[in-house]
């Protein structure tokens, strides 16, 4: 078990190719303190950098500057196998040639474990996986939650201070995503090792994460709880990148303690002036009902989920999606929509968030 | 369609084989003439030539065709050995790091490829006479694996590109080094480009003539494409052994093609990565 912090850490690459840039800067002046034994997932659209993020941790990409320090050492100049961390690849990376068994024993046979301890911590992490039937089998022949599996424990038999995982599910489908990220959660309690987890899933971010780190254009956006970030998002970015349906956005001009834009007017006053950007996210929209008068929305798309219905439209223009009772309105309908006040977000113009 | 198609490929097989039949007519033929009608169907089989081919002693009784046949499977195979060592080194370090120099010397490699190998015969001569490799087999090996090193590491480049780098990157944090990386996951992972490379250079080696006929002074250390040139003569040529003697190379190739046959399959990767 070990904490991390990034200590101002900048990467840029050089990209020759492209004459008027040819410093391409990935991720910008990085402060970040990562706990002992805590779960972070980094987060973001990508190009965010939180894939390089986090092989400056593995140490398959050194920082252009800036210091990255894994408990007290620091790292920078250590190579990627002294440096005690496992890696668990978005293309799994399992050695084709070799059985699940050698694939997973492969980290303990270069470091001369004896072959007695190498089948025992083989036959446990396999154990843990469900990996049993399999040890025998070549990766070709595995299905992919089964290849998953087999890099899962691959890290986990040699023990390390901290886990990385580079969007482990993303090759998965949703049904198994599901299956599987609720095994990561488990494995986690029993490992209870650092865990750094990059993911462009905001779900995976939510359920998963003890704190997530919301990245973009390689600078840190937000960095928070999941239930913080989702309810007081730093700025707009943060704000539209977590949560489904995504925030619903109106621009809106601030006057005599209203904010009113093209088809609305909310009567809503606060410490902001000028221009700004109202965000509201569908679930906290009413059709009808209770809350703040916003104005109407012309309703064009009925969303049924199954355990909600949404109505997908515009107010003055602007997309906009609510939550509404099933059955109506109808599409073509124009409804009176009314947000709870604690569900408004608000916005400067530099897309900063002003509201408490 | 299907019956068209199969059809085509049996006119096509025919047409291919027609020549080759003619051969083997010629060399079951005991006679040295260049007499063969339209039918490749041998009317007499006797193996007259091919016990004349390889049953060349000289005055004093050495067996001549014995020592040949030995020159070629010598030189051929550690021409291929040595080249793979080589290129495998080279066109790693091409495919996989970046340094000064890097491109120049892939180009450089592949400048040498444009040159006609009987423009290299005078300097190389020279330079084998210099190093004492005259009339010997190293020399034949060392001539043969400088040029099909540097078509072998373009080939064998390819190769390693092709490889996930994720694989490596994997096993570099699982603690293994560079060189152990090198053994245990890309060499595995690149048999079949290492038998295709291997068998080309074999193959270069085992089929070159110009070069071993200068080079090589004394009948016993001839190979196998010098001998076979000396029965077609000037003057005359004695055709009855000349294609026993072509049938006896062909063999040893077609054998190593059949043995490799499975290596040469691709798909070893299939299960790195994604699906």
């Amino acid at each position: 078990m070990a904490s991390i912090s990034f200590k101002a850490v900048t990467k840029s690459f050089a990209d020759p190719a492209k004459k008027e840039a040819p410093i391409r800067v990935v991720v910008a002046r990085l402060d970040l303190e990562i706990a002992d034994g805590e779960f972070v997932v980094l987060v973001g659209p990508s190009g965010c950098g939180k894939s390089t993020t986090l092989r400056m941790i593995a140490g398959l990409e050194e920082p252009t500057s800036g210091d990255v320090f894994i408990g007290e050492r620091r790292v920078n100049d250590v190579p990627a196998g002294d440096r005690d961390v496992a890696m668990v690849f978005q293309s799994y990376a399992l050695y084709p040639h070799l059985s699940v068994f050698e694939n997973i024993a492969f980290g303990l046979r270069v470091r001369k474990v004896p072959d007695v301890e190498v089948r025992k911590r083989v036959q446990e992490a396999a154990d843990l996986l469900g990996l049993g039937e399999l040890l025998h089998r070549k990766p070709g022949q595995l299905s992919g939650g089964q290849r998953q599996r087999v890099a899962m424990g691959r890290a986990i038999v040699r023990q390390p201070k901290v886990f990385l995982f580079d969007e482990p599910l993303s090759n998965l489908d949703a049904k198994l995503r599901g299956e599987v990220r609720a095994q990561i959660a488990r494995l986690r309690r029993r490992l209870n090792t650092t865990i750094v987890y990059v993911t462009h899933d905001q779900v995976e971010a939510m359920t998963l994460a003890d704190r997530v780190v919301v990245m973009a254009d390689g600078h840190v956006q937000q960095v928070g709880g999941p239930m913080e970030v989702y309810r007081k998002p730093a700025n707009r970015f943060v704000a539209g990148f977590l949560g489904t349906p995504t925030m619903n956005f109106l621009t809106a001009r601030v006057d005599d303690g209203r904010m009113s834009g093209k088809g609305f007017s909310l009567a809503h006053a606060g410490p902001w002036s000028g221009e700004v950007t109202v965000g509201m996210r569908p679930q906290q929209v009413m059709l009808g009902g209770s809350g703040l008068e916003l104005g109407e929305m012309e309703v064009e798309v009925v969303e049924r989920l199954g355990a909600e219905t949404y109505a997908l439209g515009n107010v003055g223009g602007a997309h906009f999606t609510a939550l509404c009772p099933e059955g109506e309105p109808k599409p073509g309908e124009r409804v009176p929509v009314r947000v709870s006040p604690a569900g408004i977000h608000v916005f400067d113009s530099a897309g900063k968030r002003v509201s408490a | 369609m299907q019956l068209l198609v199969h059809l085509f490929l049996v006119v096509v097989t025919l047409c291919t084989l027609y020549p080759v039949l003619w051969v083997v007519k010629m060399a079951l033929t005991p006679s040295q003439a260049f007499a063969v009608g339209l039918s490749p169907i041998p009317d007499t089989v006797a193996a007259d030539n091919f016990r004349s081919v390889v049953g060349n002693t000289a005055m004093d009784g050495t067996w001549v065709f014995g020592h040949q046949l030995l020159n070629s499977v010598l030189v051929s195979a550690a021409t291929a050995l040595v080249g793979l060592l080589v290129s495998v080194l080279a066109a790693y370090a091409m495919s996989r790091f970046r340094f000064p120099g890097r491109q120049l010397s892939m180009s450089s490699m592949f400048l040498t490829q444009m040159f006609p190998g009987t423009l290299m015969m005078v300097p190389l001569y020279a330079i084998l006479d210099r190093l004492n490799l005259l009339d010997q087999l190293a020399g034949l090996v060392v001539v043969y694996a400088t040029t099909s090193v540097p078509f072998s590491v373009w080939l064998l480049k390819g190769y390693f590109d092709t490889l996930p780098k994720d694989l490596e990157e994997a096993a570099l944090m699982d603690g293994a080094s560079r060189a152990q990386i090198l053994v245990r996951i890309v060499l595995p992972l690149a048999r079949p480009g290492m038998a295709v490379t291997g068998l080309f250079s074999f193959m270069t080696a085992w089929n070159e003539y110009i070069l071993a006929a200068k080079f090589m002074s004394r009948e016993v250390s001839y190979t196998l494409p010098v001998v076979l040139a000396q029965y077609a003569g000037t003057k005359s040529t004695a055709w009855g052994n000349f294609a026993a003697g072509a049938l006896i190379v062909s063999i040893p190739v077609m054998a190593l093609f059949f043995a490799l046959q499975k290596h040469l399959v691709g798909g070893l990767t299939a299960g790195a990565v994604k699906g």
